[in-house]
């Protein structure tokens, strides 16, 4: 049972990197958050590239570094592997010596090595390379052996760093799908961060968000689709996301909440609660006269944006200038029948009961 | 830059000057001896002798520069200290420093009456006028060539191919083996060749530190110097030979280059 349990903190340069978690083994844990938000230098500290200011990491109990103890275990003493984000391939070996390169340095037999090395550039599809360089290789073929390169030492703990981003879309696709087999079979701690919510949603069992240095929500894949606990999450997971305070709650369960801008209905919510509540943009139907229907939210406002929604762009994403801010997701049918355009003041409806109240 | 501001005549104008400058001398030196003649003066057990001096002093030399100017290379390119930009001036001194002065640097430290001569001579070890003086005045000269260019080459090595390396557990010393020497190797080998060919040339440090005597301290330039009073068609064959020997060696150095790239 390999658990890796982590608090660092360390100064970034515009805010301080402040992290506590565990990941077990078995359940990848996605670490998910723009650019700049202290992914890679959190994998760096786990990994001892970099010293943490104040904290320490363990794995299975054992210590590997604690700011207290600069130094304790360098680098090449954890077993800790690193898929680097332009993947560090040494430019001067071939491909089979690339994979090797870390068993080489355990002393095992020639015989061993060559077999699990063989083994390894078998299972990512790769063996027809052995013999090359990095630099006659595609990306995606980079790729997998600098993945290849870390699996082979069947690390304790592995740590994936952006492992798709430097890859042309069609080529991500399928090395998606060889990464996610390959790390489903491993019994060790997997770390992924990434930058992309759709490869959070498609690798994290366990889904962590990285907002400023910070972990501001961390649950299953479920949990941040259904609960998401700050706009950044919400706009991550395409969610609609407001928090305020219930003002007033009327006999047939009814309350009313008042966000920052604009208030709205909601169910089974006590006066003075402090709540959030999600909205699907599926569940917000557009009018273009103020609606008949027996839905508790009406709300008035311009239509901001209009983009299609992948893949073919049969469902549109409608961002409406109401109050509360809003994004409805609609068919392209209904975008032309109702004549939307950016500018064109609308209704926005939806139930009391499609908004998902949390605490 | 690509675009080129020279007119047809400007060009030759150039050319010319550098025909003049280095093509004419080298013209002489060629046509003087027919070769035949040439190959007759190679012959010359003083010629063979101070061609075996030369090519034993200057690879000792340059072996000697690789041992000690590696670990010095590297510690310039890794580290910071307090005083680093001294040493760095120190280390290219050699390089400016009239060889003469430094061969008389040389006898002053290591010679009877030198700052620590005293002490070796105690201990039965007399430097000067020996063919360890030849070679010790060859690394004095040569070794910046070395530890120069071997430091440019530590400093290309991408931190991230040893950060890569850490990660699949290998330990500094395995770092240094098997990723940055042979991805410094192109320039490592470019610094061997320049320092052997100063090391090969060189004259005012060894005819001062270590003198002038045929097979112990005459290398092949303090030879064509002597053979140039004595014997003409000797020094002629001498100064083709180390031409010889030069060109190699800088056709030696762009090959090691390419490879880099």
């Amino acid at each position: 049972m390999n658990v890796l349990r982590a608090r660092v903190r360390r100064a970034l340069r515009e805010f301080d990197l402040d992290v506590e978690l565990d990941a077990e083994p078995g359940r990848t844990l996605v670490l998910v958050g723009e650019s700049g938000a202290g992914k890679t230098t959190l994998l760096r500290l786990i990994a001892g590239l970099d010293e943490p200011d104040e904290g320490h990491v363990e794995v299975d109990g054992e210590v590997w570094c604690d700011a207290a103890k600069p130094g304790l275990r360098p680098a090449h003493r954890r077993d800790a592997a690193y898929v680097f984000q332009d993947y560090a391939l040494f430019p001067h070996l071939s491909v089979a010596r690339n994979v090797a390169y870390g068993l080489e340095g355990l002393g095992l037999a020639r015989a061993e090595i060559g077999r699990r090395t063989g083994e390894m550039l078998q299972r990512l599809g790769i063996e027809t390379l052995a013999g090359a360089r990095p630099a006659a290789l595609s990306g995606g073929q980079q790729q997998r052996v600098a993945l290849a390169r870390a699996l082979v030492l069947e690390p304790r703990v592995l740590l994936l760093d952006e492992p798709l981003s430097a890859l042309d879309l069609p080529t991500r696709r399928s090395v998606r799908a060889e990464l996610r087999a390959a790390i489903e079979r491993r019994a060790g701690v997997t770390l992924f961060v990434t930058h992309s919510p759709f490869e959070a949603m498609a690798f994290g069992e366990r889904i962590g968000v990285l907002e400023r240095g910070r972990i501001v929500q961390l649950g299953d894949r479920d949990d941040l689709l259904r609960h998401p606990r700050s706009r950044y999450v919400a706009e991550l997971m395409g969610v609609n996301f407001l928090r305020g305070r219930a003002v007033a709650a009327t006999a047939d369960g009814l309350a009313e909440v008042h966000t920052e801008h604009g208030a709205v209905h909601v169910l089974d919510v006590a006066a003075g609660e402090d709540v959030f509540i999600a909205v699907d943009p599926r569940a917000i139907t557009l009018h273009l006269e103020p609606p008949s229907g027996t839905a508790q939210n009406v709300l008035r406002g311009p239509i901001v944006e209009i983009a299609p929604e992948p893949p073919y762009g049969e469902r549109v994403r409608v961002v409406l200038g109401c109050e509360p801010p809003l994004v409805a997701e609609v068919t392209a049918h209904a975008v032309e029948t109702l004549g939307l355009r950016p500018g064109l003041e609308i209704f926005a409806s939806f139930k009391a009961s499609a908004a998902r109240t949390y605490r | 830059m690509r675009s080129s501001p020279f007119t047809r005549a400007g060009l030759g104008a150039v050319f010319a000057v550098y025909a003049l400058l280095l093509g004419l001398p080298l013209a002489a030196l060629l046509l003087r001896l027919p070769p035949a003649a040439v190959l007759r003066a190679l012959a010359d057990p003083m010629v063979l002798e101070a061609l075996r001096l030369s090519l034993l002093t200057a690879l000792a030399a340059t072996v000697a520069i690789a041992a000690i100017g590696t670990p010095m290379a590297l510690l310039l390119a890794t580290r910071e200290f307090a005083g680093k930009r001294v040493v760095e001036v120190l280390i290219d001194l050699p390089i400016v420093l009239p060889p003469t002065v430094a061969g008389t640097a040389l006898l002053l430290a290591f010679g009877r009456a030198g700052l620590v001569g005293g002490w070796l001579a105690e201990a039965g070890i007399a430097l000067p006028f020996t063919t360890a003086a030849v070679i010790l005045a060859q690394v004095f000269v040569a070794a910046p060539f070395y530890v120069n260019a071997a430091r440019a080459g530590f400093e290309s090595v991408e931190t991230r191919y040893l950060e890569a390396a850490a990660t699949l557990r290998a330990s500094p010393a395995r770092t240094f083996l098997t990723v940055v020497l042979p991805l410094s190797l192109p320039s490592l080998l470019a610094g061997t060749a320049m320092s052997a060919a100063r090391a090969l040339g060189e004259f005012g440090a060894t005819i001062v530190f270590a003198g002038n005597f045929p097979g112990v301290t005459q290398t092949m330039p303090l030879a064509v110097y002597v053979a140039l009073h004595a014997d003409l068609e000797a020094a002629v064959a001498l100064s083709i030979l180390l031409l010889a020997v030069s060109l190699a060696l800088l056709a030696a150095l762009r090959l090691a280059q390419r490879r880099g790239r």
